[in-house]
């Protein structure tokens, strides 16, 4: 108790220290008065008594030092003048200060960046009750997804588990309709069990339960919390609401609470759907040429399935269980058509498997992807840390006599240690707020990187303990890093040499390390060059390759027609009403529209073989509209395009694609041709069509990939073969946006429920080249860093060297030599280095080139220009960070250097 | 003031602070210079370091809230500090004064065994 009100008091004096000084000053001096009367009064001499009072006062000054400490806190002081004096000392050289923090910043807000990506993508526990009871079921062989019978039956017959449920994530965009405005939104089917199951409840009304997901029931669903927030404004009578959902009206019964994001990792579902409410689609898929549902299709396995242990069991006890149920689940299900061998495939049994994280696909996808960011930002820290550590060290040596005075006036080594340590401490402290911005940056341009456009990842990347903990963590190791050795090194001097300047060589070893550390900068940094430059090439060859139509200028619309299949003739007028419309929009050149096949969008074909054999080929199939070649500016190679005399009922007719007729028919021009369609089963209607025309292989999937052969029929012809959903092409000149709004108006004054989806051609090119995009921006933009790395490095080095043979230079001077040589000289042995380092570099460059030869296209792995353009840039920079520091030593006056301080 | 001797430092600042305490009780309030000449007069050699020593003694114990200082004038209307005993001081005084009572007696007992029933 008394010592707590000491410290308080010690706390407190941190404060006021002026007046306390003096006031010691005032007693020691009124005590040292007292003294000296009484030993005049005792009979001494002036002098004598003076003297005797002063002896037996002692020391004054330790006297006020050892009263300073009892009445302070000194550590916390000296703390907080270190930080002063670091902080004046930063001020002085706001130039080294800058870059410091900047390239601190980079480093750590990159590792910060990546490793918050990763803990909520992998490492951070889904917000359920009691996540590491979860298992996932999956089957021996990895493959995780089951049919509904097999869920149905595994869900029946189990008794293993608490509670169980399935879910399914795949065709899970749901088109919500608001007052007429449509949008797409994410969402699940899931079982009855789901969220009693995960132990979620709803933040406002209920959550899903079993007696929702039987057939039958009332349409109900639950919504997310950002849904929520989005289309009802948060409002509180959201229960009850009725949801216009694919067309069918459903109930909200209950909102997600905000922190749930489903099971999956990266996706964030909106809505939530009884598995059976897929029933209710079927029209709607049937639109989309989709089979529905997948709950009775035997082939579909859509569904994971999760499920609860109970308390005291353990996985490996569940899993052995399920190795028991797993045969007569198996037995009760139909059997599995053979594969292509003939065989029958056998069933593995199904093991349980711990996922208290959630399933994390994307995680595991990319592995490789996310492994090189840590190598990428583990590198970068490291490198600006080294770098760093050598700047400090140059720094270091010119404060020399400052350093070796203080030692000499009894200043501790660790005293002066911890200084040097608080100015490097402050550094990371900076960079790593800064860094903190830095990182949110980087996080949302990872994010990008690493999802497919228009499948964006969703993360929940709140800050937690554990994220903090871990910036709180790097910057501490890091401001160790390079700030340990250098303090050290500078505090271990030899007083008497330095303070006589005496012969201060270089240090051989620390000059080994600087020039080595150079050169791993350099030839990293060339390296890094020369690949982004392979990167931006491909990127370049992927964009500038035909891919068999012109992309530029031309909209596109998903055109749907609720309900039209129940009647194909309206269907076909409104097609055509709408074509004749577009058509007559100002500034449109050309239209046209396509369907897909309403059955697999691959088909075979049976063309006859060599003998009375046959062959089996298999085409892309799609049905165009007159004119459909002439709007995308497909080249025709033989023969014409489809026409206004290809109906119905004449002459059933197809356009071939080069490569396609190049399969069926080598070389020789192809004549009437006999087709059998069937839809892989084996069963098809045999039909005949005669070619009319073969046009250039359109490019199907991404650029750079094999053409892929494609039978192309008039749409006029498909009977009732072909989807509900029709694409159409309009190519217009002028601005596209305008042109899309009157495309919309178009649409809707034809038919006003017609639903239209409208987007531009150009997108397809683009968004097949995503990947790409993105590698060459991240390998352009850490090369780039790196490579000012390299240059503060070069800068670092140069300097250090020019002020560590300053008087060396002078001596040179003195003896004749002039400036220029004294210039040549220092910048001749950077440039050594320099070249050495890019020799390593071209090296390393071509090795990793190799290494991504998967994602190169249209570019040789040693392509010259990239190479060049990576030495040539790295010449420049090292070329303009070696010159400063020369150019300042070539200016010193010998004078000077001789005397040098 | 350094690290050595860290043991012997307490035990003598903690005897040091017993008689600053026993002095101002004894003297009622006075500044630095006289409880100094009273502690030598008093105990002899314990004193004979030096006097600068007293003075950080005097602010722990001030700290610690056993004694309070105010600024006055001496007989010859010199400025100079002086310290009383607070009424915490006083009590902490008989607390230490009972323990040296209790551990003498008990060390007598141990050096005199036969004369304890005396």
């Amino acid at each position: 108790m008394r010592r707590l009100r000491a410290w308080l008091s010690r706390l407190g004096e941190l404060f006021s220290k002026h007046g306390r000084e003096q006031e010691l000053s005032a007693e020691m001096e009124s005590h040292l008065q007292m003294h000296i009367e009484d030993n005049l009064r005792a009979g001494m001499s002036a002098e004598a008594a003076r003297r005797q009072a002063l002896t037996k006062l002692g020391g004054v000054e330790q006297t006020k030092e050892a009263y300073r400490d009892r009445r302070g806190l000194p550590m916390v002081e000296t703390f907080l003048h270190d930080l002063r004096f670091a902080g004046r000392v930063l001020r002085k050289s706001p130039g080294f200060t800058a870059v410091s923090v900047l390239s601190l910043a980079l480093g750590i807000g990159a590792t910060i960046a990546i490793f918050s990506v990763i803990y909520a993508m992998a490492l951070r526990t889904l917000p359920v009750s009691q996540p590491d009871q979860l298992v996932e079921i999956v089957r021996g062989d990895e493959v995780n997804l089951h049919s509904y019978a097999e869920w149905k039956e595994f869900r029946d017959r189990q008794d293993i588990f608490a509670s169980v449920f399935a879910y399914n994530y795949f065709d899970a965009s749901f088109e919500i309709t608001n007052q007429n405005q449509h949008q797409e939104v994410y969402g699940a089917y899931i079982s009855g069990d789901y969220f009693s199951t995960l132990g979620v409840s709803a933040v406002v009304g209920r959550a899903l339960q079993s007696s929702d997901d039987q057939p039958g029931a009332p349409p109900v669903c639950v919504i997310g919390y950002g849904l929520w927030r989005r289309l009802y404004g948060q409002s509180a009578d959201i229960l009850g609401r009725p949801i216009r959902v694919n067309g069918n009206e459903f109930q909200i019964v209950g909102v997600a609470p905000r922190s749930f994001s489903g099971v999956d990792v990266g996706s964030m579902p909106e809505i939530f759907m009884p598995l059976e409410a897929e029933r209710t689609f079927r029209d709607y898929h049937i639109m989309y040429g989709k089979q529905s549902p997948s709950l009775d299709n035997p082939r579909a396995t859509l569904l994971c399935i999760l499920a609860r242990l109970k308390p005291g069991v353990s996985v490996s006890q569940a899993s052995a269980g399920l190795r028991v149920l797993s045969p007569e689940i198996y037995a009760a299900l139909p059997p599995r058509s053979s594969d292509t061998n003939g065989r029958a495939a056998a069933r593995q049994p199904l093991v349980a498997s711990p996922s208290p994280n959630g399933l994390s696909n994307t995680w595991l996808q990319d592995m490789d992807v996310t492994l090189l960011l840590i190598a990428m930002a583990t590198v970068a820290l490291l490198i600006a840390c080294a770098n760093l550590g050598n700047l400090l060290l140059a720094r270091a040596a010119k404060r020399r006599s400052e350093i070796a005075t203080r030692l000499a006036l009894g200043a501790t080594r660790s005293r002066l240690v911890r200084q040097l340590l608080t100015e490097s401490g402050v550094l990371s402290v900076i960079g790593a707020a800064m860094g903190l911005f830095i990182a949110r940056w980087v996080t949302q341009a990872l994010l990008w990187a690493l999802s497919y456009p228009g499948d964006p990842i969703l993360l929940d990347l709140s800050w937690d303990g554990k994220l903090a903990a871990f910036a709180v963590c790097i910057t501490l190791a890091c401001a160790l890093l390079f700030g340990l050795a250098p303090a050290v090194e500078a505090t271990r001097i030899s007083v008497y040499s330095a303070m006589n300047n005496g012969v201060t060589t270089g240090r051989p070893r620390n000059r080994f390390m600087n020039s080595g550390l150079v050169v791993v900068q350099v030839a990293l940094s060339v390296a890094l060059l020369a690949s982004a430059g392979l990167l931006v090439h491909t990127l370049q060859a992927l964009l500038s390759n035909d891919p068999g139509y012109d992309p530029k200028g031309v909209i596109t619309a998903e055109v749907s027609l609720p309900g039209a299949h129940k009647n194909p003739d309206y269907e076909a007028m409104v097609g055509e009403e709408l074509l004749t419309a577009f058509r007559s929009l100002p500034g449109v050149t050309s239209a046209s529209y396509g369907r897909s096949s309403s059955k697999m969008s691959l088909t075979q074909l049976v063309v006859p073989g060599p003998g009375a054999s046959e062959r089996r080929i298999g085409a892309y199939l799609g049905f165009s509209s007159p004119d459909s070649f002439k709007t995308w500016r497909t080249p025709i190679l033989a023969g014409r395009e489809f026409n206004d005399t290809d109906t119905a009922t004449s002459l059933p007719v197809a356009v071939l694609s080069a490569e396609l007729a190049r399969v069926l028919f080598g070389k020789v021009n192809p004549v009437a041709l006999r087709f059998r369609e069937n839809d892989g089963d084996g069963e098809g209607t045999d039909y005949a069509v005669e070619v009319v025309g073969v046009v250039r292989d359109i490019q199907l999937r991404r650029p750079g990939d094999a053409p892929l052969p494609a039978l192309h029929r008039p749409v006029s012809q498909c009977g009732s073969s072909c989807s509900d959903v029709a694409y159409y092409q309009i190519r217009v000149a002028g601005a596209l946006a305008e042109a899309t709004k009157r495309v919309e108006n178009a649409a809707a004054t034809v038919d006003p429920r017609i639903v239209l989806k409208c987007g531009r051609l150009s997108d397809i090119i683009s968004d097949s080249v995503h990947r790409n995009r993105a590698m060459a921006l991240i390998a352009t933009a850490f090369s780039l860093f790196v490579g000012l790395l390299a240059m503060i490095g070069v800068y670092g080095v140069t300097s250090y060297a020019a002020s560590e043979r300053t008087r060396e230079i002078g001596i040179r001077m003195a003896l004749g030599a002039d400036r220029g040589d004294v210039f040549r000289m220092l910048l001749g042995e950077m440039t050594r280095v320099v070249c050495i380092g890019i020799a390593f570099g071209v090296g390393a460059g071509i090795a990793a080139a190799q290494m991504i030869r998967g994602t190169i296209w249209g570019v040789k792995a040693t392509d010259p220009l990239s190479i060049g353009f990576a030495i040539g840039l790295m010449l420049l920079i090292a070329g303009i960070a070696a010159f400063l520091p020369a150019r300042r030593a070539m200016r010193v006056d010998p004078m000077v250097a001789l005397r040098y301080e | 003031m350094g690290d050595k001797g860290s043991d012997k430092k307490d035990v003598w600042q903690g005897t040091l602070a017993l008689m600053v305490l026993k002095t101002l009780q004894a003297m009622g309030p006075l500044h630095g210079y006289g409880i100094a000449r009273r502690i030598e007069q008093t105990s002899g050699d314990l004193l004979a370091v030096n006097y600068g020593t007293l003075y950080p003694a005097l602010l722990k114990l001030e700290q610690e809230g056993y004694i309070s200082s105010e600024w006055g004038f001496s007989d010859n209307n010199r400025k100079a500090k002086y310290y009383k005993l607070t009424r915490a001081g006083r009590k902490q005084l008989n607390r230490e004064e009972r323990e040296w009572e209790q551990t003498t007696a008990i060390l007598a007992r141990f050096l005199a065994p036969g004369e304890e029933r005396s």
